[in-house]
C-alpha cells in the first residue's frame, strides 16, 4: 500500500553515544545506498547482516560520520517493509545532519506514530498490541516496559477473546432456542442468560479494576506531599530527587505552584507532586491561592497522600490539620503522616504525637528530610503501594481511558442483560444488552473502529516509533 | 425458426412466490410484463409445506405485504388455519404461520395475476436468454420459436432449473411434483459467464389421511389472530393439525440405513441446525435428542392429502414407509406420494447487487432459490425487491433497496449478496442484529413508505397506515403521561397478583414495563383508555414495554448506519494492498462491496483487514 520509504531518528533527542537513524518502505535500501560507502556496495549486502561503513554527503563527497548500518528485509520486520537501521556515532548534530541527507536522497519525514502504523497495517500487530507498543516507547520504567511487553504479546487480546467467545456461546443459545420451535425441549431462558453471564461479568470486571493498577504502572503512582509552609516537604521531595529541583528556601509559601517530579523507585515510576503550603488567613495573596487549590485538585486524584508535620511549628494546629486530612481523604486513599526535622526537635515526642492521630489506612513515620533519617522506611511505604501491581503480571492489563470506558460500557450491558434476565425479560428483548456489549467490545479489539479514533491513537506518539 | 414474438418492458422468467410478486410489482408499477410459466397449472405452486409463515418467515410475509406485495393477502383468502408462534418466548419472534388450502391458493394467485393489468401469464419455458444485437435489450427464447424482447428481465426458476428428483438410489429428470425441469436456460446463462452452483433440498411424504391414527396424536387447533395482510379483514380456521413424535426405533432405522442418504454427505459442516433439515440430518447431527416433532398437516379442503412435517427424506421409498410406521399413530400409514430430494441450478448470488440485478449484466434480475434461498416467503421477498427494482430501472428511477436495520428482506438480500449461501439460505431471527426493531408487528411502519414510494400502495391503504401510526403514538404518549390512581382497590390488585406496590404517582407506562403486567392487566388503572383496534393495541403494547431495550437497539443501527455510510470506491486495488490477508483481499475483489459495513461481514475478511481498508481510505482522503 506505501510507495514512500519514512525516515527519522529514533533515538532520543539528547546526547548519548549512539543515535539511531531509522528507514522503512520499498526504497529503503536504495536510499541508503546512495549515501552509504563500504566495501561491495550495500546492496550486495545480505539480508539482517550489519554493515560498517561511512556515511559520505554525495553533493561534496565529505565524509559525514562512520556508521553501522542495519539492512532488514520484508516482510519479517517491524513494520512489514524493508528496514534500514543507521547507527551513527557522532552526537545530536551529526545525526541530523545524516537524517537530512536521508531525507534529501528521497524519504519522507516520519510522522508521529508512522512506524508503528505501518507495522499494524502491514498486520504485524493488531489494535491492541499496536496501543501497547506506544506505551512501551513512552515507558519511563521498568515494570511499565515490562507490563506493555506482555500485553503487546497479547495478554488482553487473550483474554478478551475468550471472554468474547463466552458471551458468542450465550447468543448462541439464545438463537438455538428462539428460532427454532422444533427444539422446544432445548430449555434455555432468560434465568439461564443471567446465570451464564455471570463469569464473563466477572471477567470483565477483573479487567476494568486493572484499568487503575494499569495506569499507576503506565503514568506512575501519585504522591502528593502536603503540609504547612516551610514543613520541609521540598527539601524531602529534593532528597527523593537527589537532586535541587524544587524551590528550597525559609519564607513560608515559596513554592506557589505544585511542583511535579517523576523518579524510579525499585523499577517502578512513582510521581511526587509537591504541594503550595497549606496556609489559611487573610494574608493570602491571589496566586498564593491558587496554588492552595491546585493542591487540593491533586489529592482527590492521588494514589497516596503524604502530610508532613514541621515538629518545630505549631504541632497542635498540624496535628488537627494531619487529623482532617486523614478524614477527608483517609476512606479512599492511603495516607502518610511523617514527623520531620526530628533530628532537630526529638524523636520520641514525634513518636507520641503521632500516636494520637487516627485514620484508616495511616501509616506514621518519624523523618529527617535534611539527613535523610527514616527515608528507607518512606521508600518501603510508597514502595507497598506499587507492589501489588506485581499481582497483575501475567495478565491482561487496561492502560487506557478508551480501554477502560469501552469495558465498562459493556459491563454496563451485561449488568442490565442480568437484571433483565432475573426478571423474566425474554431472550429476544434481553438480547439486545448482550450485544451491545459485544459491540463494546469489538470496539475494543478493532473489530470496529472509526478511522479518527485510528489518526488520533497513532499521532499521539512519537516520531521514529 | 425463430419468430420475434413481441416486446414489451420486464420478462419473468417462472411463476412461483417470486416469479409472480416480481410481475405483479413491475405490472402495478406500469411496465409492461410477461410472466412465463412452464406449466399453467402450477402458478404459485407450494411444492413442500402447505404452509406459509413460521419463525422469521412471517416476519417476511408481513414486509412484502408491507412493500405492497400479494403473498399476505393471497395466504388470508386460502388458510385454513393460523397461529401464532413463539408466544412464550419475545416480541421479536412472535411470527404468524398459516395452513394453507394449497390448490385454491394457487387457482386465487393465478387469477390475480390474469387480471393485473399490463401483466400477460404466458406458459412456456424459457430456453434462451441472450442480449440483443444493440446491447440495449434483452431476448428470452420459447422452445416453439418465440423471441420476446424485454429491457429488463427477472429470473425466478426456482427448483426447476436443471431440477432432478432424487430417491435413495433413483434419479430423474424433474422439476417438483412431477413438472417438466427447465432445461437450456442454464446453459445460456453459463454463457452469459454467470456463475452456477447446484443445491438440493428436500420434501416428506404425503399420506392418506384415512391411514393416520390422530388418536394417538395431539391435536392443534388455529388462533384467533391478526391476518398477515394489512387489508385483510380477518382469519379463517377450519381445520387442525396433529403432533406427533419420532423415537429410538425411528431413529435406528435411519441410521441403519444412512447409507443410502443420497442427500446426507456424512459430513457434518457449520455449527447448530442452521437450516430446515431432513429428518436423517436431524438424527444425525443431534443424536442426544431422543425424539424430534412431527406435524400432520392438511393439503387442503378438498383432499385427503396428508403433509408430514419434519420428516423431509431422500431416503429409498421403502425405508421412508417403514420409518414413517415406526411412529405412533403412523403405524398402518398409506403414503401418497413419496419424500425426494430435489437438485437444481442456482447462480452465486455474490454476483448480484443489493437491487438483485447482475452486477455484470444491465436489466438481469434474479429472485428466490435461484439465488440460493430457500422457502416461498424468501422467493416472495425477493421477487417483490427484484420485480420492483426491474420497473424502476425500465422507467429511468432510482433504485429501491431494503438495509438490514430496515427489514429481514434487507437481512436475506444482503446476507445473499454479501456472504453468499453456501446452503439453501432460510431466513432466522438470528440472522438479524437488530430483530427487537424487525418485529413482525411493525412491518407496516418500516416499509409502507417504501412500498408508497415505489407505487405499489393505494392512498387508501396510505391513509389507513398514516391513521394507525398516528393511532399508536397517541396511546403511547398518553400512557407515558397518565399516573396511576392510589387507592385502597389499586393496592389490592397488586397484592392479589403477588407484585410489589408502585410507587404513588407512577406512569400507566412504568407500570406496563413490569415484565408481569400486560396492557390488558392494567387497564382496571386505565379509566380514560380508548377504544383501539387489536394491532395498535398488540404494537403499541411491545413499544412502550421494551421501550429501554428498543432504544438500546435504534443506538446500534446509527452506529451501523455511520460505518454504512462509509463508502469504498469501486476502484480499490484489493489484491495489490498491502497488508490485506489473502483471504480477505480475495474476498473483497469478488465481492466488491459497496460499504465498508458490508466488508466488515464477509466471511473471511478479518479485523485487521478492515483497519487496512480504514486506513487505505485515510490515505485517498489525505491525498485529495
Amino acid at each position: 500500500m506505501h510507495n514512500t520509504t519514512i525516515a527519522a531518528i529514533a533515538t532520543s533527542l539528547g546526547t548519548s553515544g549512539i543515535s539511531i537513524i531509522k528507514l522503512s518502505g520499498c526504497e529503503a535500501f536504495a536510499i541508503c545506498d546512495r549515501l552509504f560507502v563500504c566495501p561491495g556496495g550495500f546492496l550486495s549486502k545480505a539480508p539482517n547482516t550489519i554493515t560498517y561503513g561511512k556515511i559520505v554527503d554525495p553533493a561534496t563527497g565529505e565524509t559525514v560520520d562512520k556508521v553501522l548500518v542495519s539492512k532488514m528485509q520484508a516482510p519479517r520486520t517491524y513494520t512489514g517493509e524493508d528496514v534500514v537501521e543507521i547507527n551513527c556515532h557522532g552526537g545530536m548534530l551529526v545525526t541530523r545532519r545524516v537524517l537530512q541527507l536521508v531525507l534529501n536522497a528521497g524519504a519522507l519525514p516520519a510522522e508521529p506514530g508512522e512506524f508503528t502504523k505501518r507495522a499494524f497495517m502491514n498486520n504485524k500487530m493488531d489494535l491492541l498490541e499496536a496501543e501497547a507498543t506506544m506505551d512501551l516507547i513512552g515507558a519511563k520504567a521498568d515494570k511499565a516496559a515490562k507490563v506493555a511487553i506482555q500485553q503487546m504479546e497479547g495478554a488482553l487480546s487473550k483474554e478478551l477473546g475468550q471472554l468474547a467467545d463466552s458471551l458468542a456461546n450465550v447468543c448462541a443459545k439464545i438463537d438455538l432456542s428462539t428460532d427454532f420451535d422444533e427444539l422446544d425441549s432445548f430449555d434455555y431462558g432468560p434465568q439461564n442468560v443471567a446465570r451464564e453471564l455471570g463469569p464473563v461479568r466477572e471477567g470483565l470486571k477483573r479487567l476494568a479494576g486493572t484499568f487503575d493498577s494499569g495506569r499507576k504502572i503506565r503514568d506512575g503512582l501519585l504522591v502528593v506531599i502536603c503540609g504547612r509552609p516551610n514543613a520541609g516537604k521540598s527539601s524531602l521531595l529534593n532528597r527523593m530527587l537527589g537532586e535541587e529541583r524544587a524551590i528550597v528556601t525559609d519564607i513560608p509559601g515559596t513554592t506557589r505552584d505544585t511542583v511535579e517530579e517523576a523518579i524510579s523507585l525499585g523499577g517502578y515510576m512513582v510521581r511526587f507532586v509537591d504541594t503550595a503550603g497549606l496556609r489559611q488567613g487573610d494574608s493570602l495573596d491571589p496566586v498564593e491561592k491558587i496554588g492552595i487549590d491546585r493542591a487540593y485538585a491533586k489529592m482527590e486524584s492521588a494514589d497516596m497522600i503524604i502530610y508532613m508535620i514541621d515538629m518545630c511549628g505549631d504541632l497542635d494546629k498540624q496535628v488537627q490539620e494531619a487529623q482532617e486530612m486523614c478524614q477527608k481523604y483517609g476512606e479512599n486513599t492511603p495516607m502518610v503522616i511523617v514527623a520531620n526535622k526530628v533530628d532537630m526537635c526529638g524523636e520520641e515526642e514525634a513518636i507520641k504525637l503521632l500516636n494520637n492521630i487516627q485514620g484508616a489506612q495511616l501509616t506514621s513515620i518519624t523523618l529527617s528530610a535534611l539527613n535523610g533519617l527514616g527515608l528507607d522506611k518512606l521508600q518501603d511505604v510508597i514502595l507497598k503501594q506499587c507492589a501489588t501491581e506485581d499481582d497483575l503480571m501475567g495478565q491482561g492489563i487496561l492502560v487506557n481511558e478508551r480501554q477502560k470506558q469501552l469495558v465498562q460500557r459493556a459491563i454496563a450491558h451485561l449488568d442490565r442483560a442480568v437484571i433483565a434476565g432475573n426478571a423474566g425479560i425474554p431472550l429476544d428483548v434481553l438480547y439486545t444488552e448482550i450485544s451491545s456489549g459485544v459491540q463494546a467490545l469489538n470496539e475494543l479489539t478493532g473489530r470496529y473502529i472509526d478511522m479518527e479514533a485510528i489518526d488520533k491513537m497513532f499521532s499521539s506518539y512519537c516520531v521514529g516509533k | 425458426m425463430e419468430y420475434s414474438a413481441g416486446k414489451v418492458d420486464v420478462i419473468v422468467v417462472g411463476a412461483g412466490h417470486a416469479g409472480c410478486e416480481a410481475a405483479l410489482a413491475a405490472a402495478r408499477m406500469g411496465c409492461q410484463t410477461i410472466l412465463f410459466t412452464i406449466n399453467m397449472d402450477a402458478v404459485a405452486n407450494l411444492p413442500c409445506n402447505p404452509s406459509i409463515g413460521g419463525t422469521g418467515k412471517g416476519h417476511l410475509v408481513r414486509e412484502v405485504d408491507a412493500l405492497g406485495g400479494e403473498m399476505g393477502k393471497a395466504a388470508d383468502a386460502n388458510m385454513i388455519q393460523i397461529r401464532m408462534l413463539n408466544r412464550g418466548k419475545g416480541p421479536a419472534v412472535f411470527s404468524l404461520r398459516a395452513q394453507i388450502d394449497r390448490r385454491r391458493y394457487q387457482e386465487h394467485m393465478k387469477q390475480v395475476v390474469e387480471q393485473t393489468p399490463n401483466l400477460l401469464l404466458r406458459q412456456g419455458e424459457i430456453i434462451d436468454l441472450r442480449r440483443t444485437e444493440d446491447g440495449e435489450a434483452w431476448e428470452c427464447v420459447t422452445p416453439t420459436g418465440g423471441v420476446y424482447t424485454a429491457k429488463a428481465v427477472v429470473l425466478t426458476t426456482g427448483t426447476y432449473l436443471a431440477g432432478s428428483i432424487i430417491v435413495g438410489e433413483y434419479k430423474q429428470t424433474s422439476g417438483p411434483d412431477g413438472i417438466h425441469a427447465a432445461i437450456g436456460l442454464s446453459d445460456a446463462m453459463r454463457k452469459l459467464g454467470i456463475t452456477l452452483f447446484r443445491f438440493k433440498t428436500g420434501t416428506p411424504c404425503r399420506v392418506s389421511r384415512r391411514s393416520v391414527d390422530f388418536s394417538k396424536m395431539e391435536i392443534q387447533e388455529g388462533e384467533d389472530v391478526e391476518p398477515f395482510s394489512y387489508e385483510s379483514k380477518g382469519v379463517t380456521n377450519s381445520a387442525s393439525c396433529y403432533l406427533t413424535w419420532t423415537n429410538e426405533n425411528t431413529h435406528n432405522i435411519i441410521r441403519e440405513n444412512i447409507g443410502r442418504s443420497p442427500l446426507y454427505s456424512g459430513k457434518i459442516s457449520g455449527i447448530g441446525p442452521r437450516y430446515c433439515p431432513s429428518i436423517e440430518d436431524k438424527v444425525m447431527r443431534f443424536p442426544d435428542r431422543l425424539r424430534h416433532q412431527v406435524f400432520i398437516e392438511p393439503l387442503g379442503m378438498n383432499t385427503e392429502e396428508m403433509y408430514v412435517q419434519g420428516m423431509s427424506s431422500s431416503l429409498p421409498e421403502e425405508v421412508q414407509l417403514q420409518m414413517l410406521r415406526s411412529i405412533e399413530g403412523l403405524e398402518n400409514v398409506e403414503v401418497m406420494r413419496t419424500g425426494y430430494a430435489i437438485e437444481y441450478d442456482c447462480i452465486d448470488s455474490l454476483q448480484l447487487r443489493s437491487t438483485l440485478e447482475f452486477k455484470k449484466h444491465k436489466g438481469l434480475f434474479s429472485a428466490g432459490q435461484i439465488n440460493g434461498s430457500s422457502g416461498y416467503e424468501e422467493a416472495a421477498a425477493q421477487g417483490i425487491v427484484a420485480g420492483i427494482n426491474a420497473a424502476l430501472q425500465v422507467q429511468g428511477r432510482e433504485p429501491m433497496t431494503v438495509d438490514r436495520s430496515e427489514g429481514y428482506i434487507g437481512v436475506l438480500i444482503d446476507d445473499l449478496v454479501t456472504t453468499g449461501a453456501d446452503e439453501p439460505y432460510r431466513i432466522m431471527t438470528s440472522r438479524s442484529e437488530y430483530r427487537l426493531l424487525l418485529r413482525q408487528d411493525n412491518a407496516d411502519a418500516r416499509l409502507t413508505p417504501k412500498g408508497r414510494e415505489a407505487g405499489l400502495i393505494s392512498d387508501e391503504r396510505w391513509n389507513a397506515f398514516l391513521e394507525k401510526q398516528e393511532l399508536i403514538q397517541q396511546e403511547m404518549d398518553r400512557l407515558e403521561a397518565a399516573h396511576l390512581g392510589t387507592g385502597a382497590k389499586f393496592q389490592e390488585f397488586f397484592d392479589e397478583r403477588g407484585t410489589a406496590r408502585p410507587q404513588n404517582g407512577t406512569t400507566l407506562a412504568n407500570l406496563l414495563r413490569r415484565p408481569e403486567l400486560t396492557y390488558k392487566d392494567i387497564e382496571v388503572f386505565d379509566k380514560k383508555r380508548p377504544d383501539l383496534p387489536q394491532n395498535v393495541q398488540n404494537e403499541v403494547e411491545i413499544r412502550v414495554k421494551y421501550s429501554g431495550y428498543i432504544k438500546n437497539q435504534q443506538e446500534q443501527v446509527e452506529a451501523f448506519k455511520k460505518n454504512q455510510q462509509i463508502r469504498l470506491p469501486e476502484d480499490m486495488d484489493y489484491i495489490n494492498m498491502s497488508g490485506l490477508s489473502k483471504e480477505g483481499a480475495t474476498k473483497l475483489d469478488k465481492i466488491r462491496p459497496e460499504t465498508l459495513e458490508q466488508a466488515n461481514r464477509i466471511t473471511g475478511v478479518r479485523p485487521a483487514d478492515i483497519s487496512v481498508l480504514l486506513i487505505e481510505l485515510a490515505r485517498r482522503k489525505g491525498q485529495k
